[in-house]
């Protein structure tokens, strides 16, 4: 089931058009963040793995401008 | 790639203490979490190199009849010390009170409990949860993060984490390396963490797959402290699809071994009526306390997806996670930010979280099964069951690019019942639901 | 031209074949700019948006630049990707910017010049070649930049003095 979720994932992204440099005006603005606000984020994390038997998964991320 | 005020520590990995815990007391090493490392963007796009950018947050968590109660601050601050170069730091004070179930279920009879210390006793009401109120807990966090840029396209990051509270201690560390495609459109990244975990619980450890005794008296060899070790390993991508839209996908590799356990909790032992037993050595209750496997080993896959209409940004991400002790869960995130004009937007919110319970998790134990049994626990965190989160979020954005936040969230879980409803527990609710409220404020500013 | 542009242009090493820069006609808040008028002068191209950071960060050092080197053949011109020019106007207002900014909302110059990295800058010589071209901007490269300009300049004008330059 992982597998296939991964693989179609992977797929889908290669057949992405090339987002040029002077496009990523709207990736740039802070509420295009992955995570826009980290201490929401952190304290609900808190919460969920407190009350629940998962843990994990959100990690590291890029984004934004592309710039420099 | 624009770095981001928090280059946090990629792990958002975290350990419930004994994967489980009384509830929020719990380290975080998963702290800088969820900000991916490296996910660099910088933050209101006017912090100049050298100005300190510190995010605040106060967290008030409350669950409905007299459970668990938290108040947690949290302080996070970031600089950008050299170009492309990051420090973050946080800090997190958590004060935990109230009363937490230790896994009995209600009889139709009154119950007594030995408090954790082993010396006094608890009482708890015929046809009520059993809850112990006799704990409550401090905790201090404190993490950091250093980002450095290799060069334009690849940077590392390594973050340490120390957590203390009175029973148990964290100390973890992390390194994450990540590199940009050369149109910047796809960020590949590695990310590892280790974690060594202590438990000192009050009373000292209870003795596994053993029967509770009466306080005050022998408590059977109850005593002792204990760690674990965990190990995380993490890929992850992130890809831009459009102008308007990014992804990221992340798998998650962790193993964990030592005393997993929960040093405080125990199991009901029943005989086939569902009253409780009373075959027991002497000044023993019918409660036996947990046993997990001393080795677990779990994996997550992760989806976000960040799209921007509009106006608004929708925000929504699912995560399955599956390990072997036969949990299975789906996770489904979704956050709307509806603009509001100017300086303002609502944000409301909704999770969907589902989970199948842990292969050794049972409601009670028959007294006919005691000896047979390897692992038992009745933590409901292990059993079968679906949380529902609801809430809105406001954002307000004052001139000096600081910004006021706040958010009010009811939670919902209700369990399945698994085992066999017996003849004495007809009309009692053995796995009532468990509401409570969240409510965050936050103060983001530059310094 | 494309593919040779890219790899030519990323090279320090003098050739004897140097690219020609693409020519443009922009409007600008004057009047239009085009860049064979230029021709006879060192030409700094910028490109930049306004959401940006590294863009708005190397515009002080752009006006310095165009300060310090303003009794030689040296002009800049930025050009702007902003697709809402609202907010390109906004920054622009904010600072005392004493060179042309050039307005290129579908980036048709920008993709004739290939620009691969936000903010990019390209140093076209008096016989319009294309140089140089930097992709990103940080201050700690700021006085080779500086030293690319002279160092051209010199090329140029062998008998211009460089060495009394207008101070800040």
């Amino acid at each position: 089931m992982l597998r296939i979720i991964l693989v179609t994932g992977l797929l889908n992204l290669s057949a992405c058009a090339s987002v040029q440099p002077w496009e990523k005006g709207l990736l740039a603005k802070p509420s295009m963040a992955l995570v826009a606000d980290e201490n929401e984020i952190f304290l609900d994390e808190h919460i969920y793995f407190s009350k629940e038997a998962s843990t994990g998964g959100q990690g590291v991320g890029g984004g934004g401008c592309g710039c420099n | 790639m624009q770095l981001k005020k928090t280059q946090c520590a990629y792990m958002n990995t975290q350990t419930n203490h004994a994967d489980n815990d009384n509830t929020l007391s719990i380290k975080s090493k998963l702290t800088m979490a969820t900000c991916a490392l490296l996910q660099a963007g910088t933050p209101a796009a006017q912090a100049e190199t050298g100005d300190w950018d510190i995010d605040t947050a106060f967290l008030y968590y409350s669950e409905a009849d007299s459970r668990v109660s938290v108040f947690e601050p949290v302080v996070s601050a970031s600089k950008e010390i050299n170009e492309d170069e990051f420090l973050n730091f946080k800090v997190i004070y958590d004060v935990l009170t109230g009363s937490t179930p230790y896994g009995a279920i209600p009889t139709q009879s009154e119950q007594t409990f030995t408090n954790p210390s082993g010396v006094g006793n608890y009482t708890t009401a015929a046809g009520e949860l059993p809850l112990n109120s006799s704990f409550r807990d401090t905790r201090v966090a404190l993490g950091a993060d250093w980002v450095i840029p290799i060069d334009r396209l690849k940077r590392v990051s390594i973050g340490g984490n120390f957590s203390k509270e009175y029973d148990f201690n964290s100390v973890s560390a992390s390194v994450n390396y990540a590199q940009d495609s050369s149109d910047r459109n796809s960020t590949y990244s590695l990310g590892l963490a280790y974690t060594a975990d202590e438990w000192d619980p009050i009373g000292g450890k209870n003795p596994e797959l053993t029967f509770m005794r009466i306080g005050g008296t022998d408590q059977n060899g109850k005593g002792g402290t204990d760690s674990k070790d965990t190990t995380d390993f993490m890929l992850g991508l992130t890809q831009v699809i459009s102008r308007s839209t990014i992804m990221q996908f992340n798998l998650g590799f962790s193993n964990s071994s030592g005393y997993l356990s929960d040093p405080y909790r125990f199991v009901s032992v029943l005989q086939n009526d569902g009253s409780l037993t009373n075959t027991l050595p002497t000044n023993a209750r019918p409660y036996l306390y947990e046993k997990r496997p001393d080795k677990r080993n779990r994996n997550t896959f992760f989806w976000r997806t960040v799209h921007h209409l509009n106006e608004d940004v929708i925000n929504f991400s699912y995560r399955y996670f599956t390990d072997d002790w036969g949990i299975n869960s789906h996770t489904l995130d979704f956050r709307y930010r509806y603009e509001l004009g100017g300086k303002h937007y609502l944000q409301p919110h909704l999770r969907y979280y589902s989970q199948s319970s842990a292969d050794f998790f049972a409601n009670y134990l028959l007294e006919s099964n005691v000896t047979t049994t390897d692992f038992i626990s009745a933590d409901y965190r292990l059993s079968e069951f679906t949380s529902t989160t609801a809430g809105l979020k406001y954002g307000y954005e004052m001139s000096n690019n600081s910004e006021f936040t706040i958010r009010a969230e009811l939670m919902n879980q209700s369990y399945t019942v698994q085992d066999t409803v017996l003849t004495t527990q007809q009309g009692l609710d053995i796995a009532p639901d468990l509401s409570a409220i969240i409510f965050q404020m936050g103060y983001n500013f530059y310094w | 031209m494309a593919v040779f542009l890219i790899s030519l242009l990323l090279s320090h090493v003098a050739r004897p074949d140097y690219l020609v820069a693409p020519e443009f006609t922009l409007p600008t808040q004057d009047t239009p700019i085009q860049l064979s008028t230029l021709q006879g002068k060192l030409v700094y191209v910028d490109f930049w948006a306004s959401w940006c950071r590294p863009c708005k960060t190397s515009f002080p050092w752009m006006i310095d630049m165009k300060e310090k080197f303003k009794d030689m053949p040296f002009e800049i011109v930025a050009i702007n990707l902003d697709k809402n020019k609202a907010l390109a106007d906004e920054f622009i207002k904010s600072q005392a910017i004493n060179f042309p900014v050039a307005f290129d909302p579908n980036a048709s110059v920008a993709e004739n010049y290939r620009v691969e990295g936000m903010p990019s800058s390209y140093l076209v010589d008096t016989r319009g070649r294309l140089r140089i071209r930097y992709t990103g901007f940080w201050n700690r490269s700021k006085d080779e930049k500086e030293q690319m300009i002279k160092d051209l300049l010199q090329q140029m004008h062998p008998a211009a003095d460089t060495t009394n330059l207008a101070e800040e």
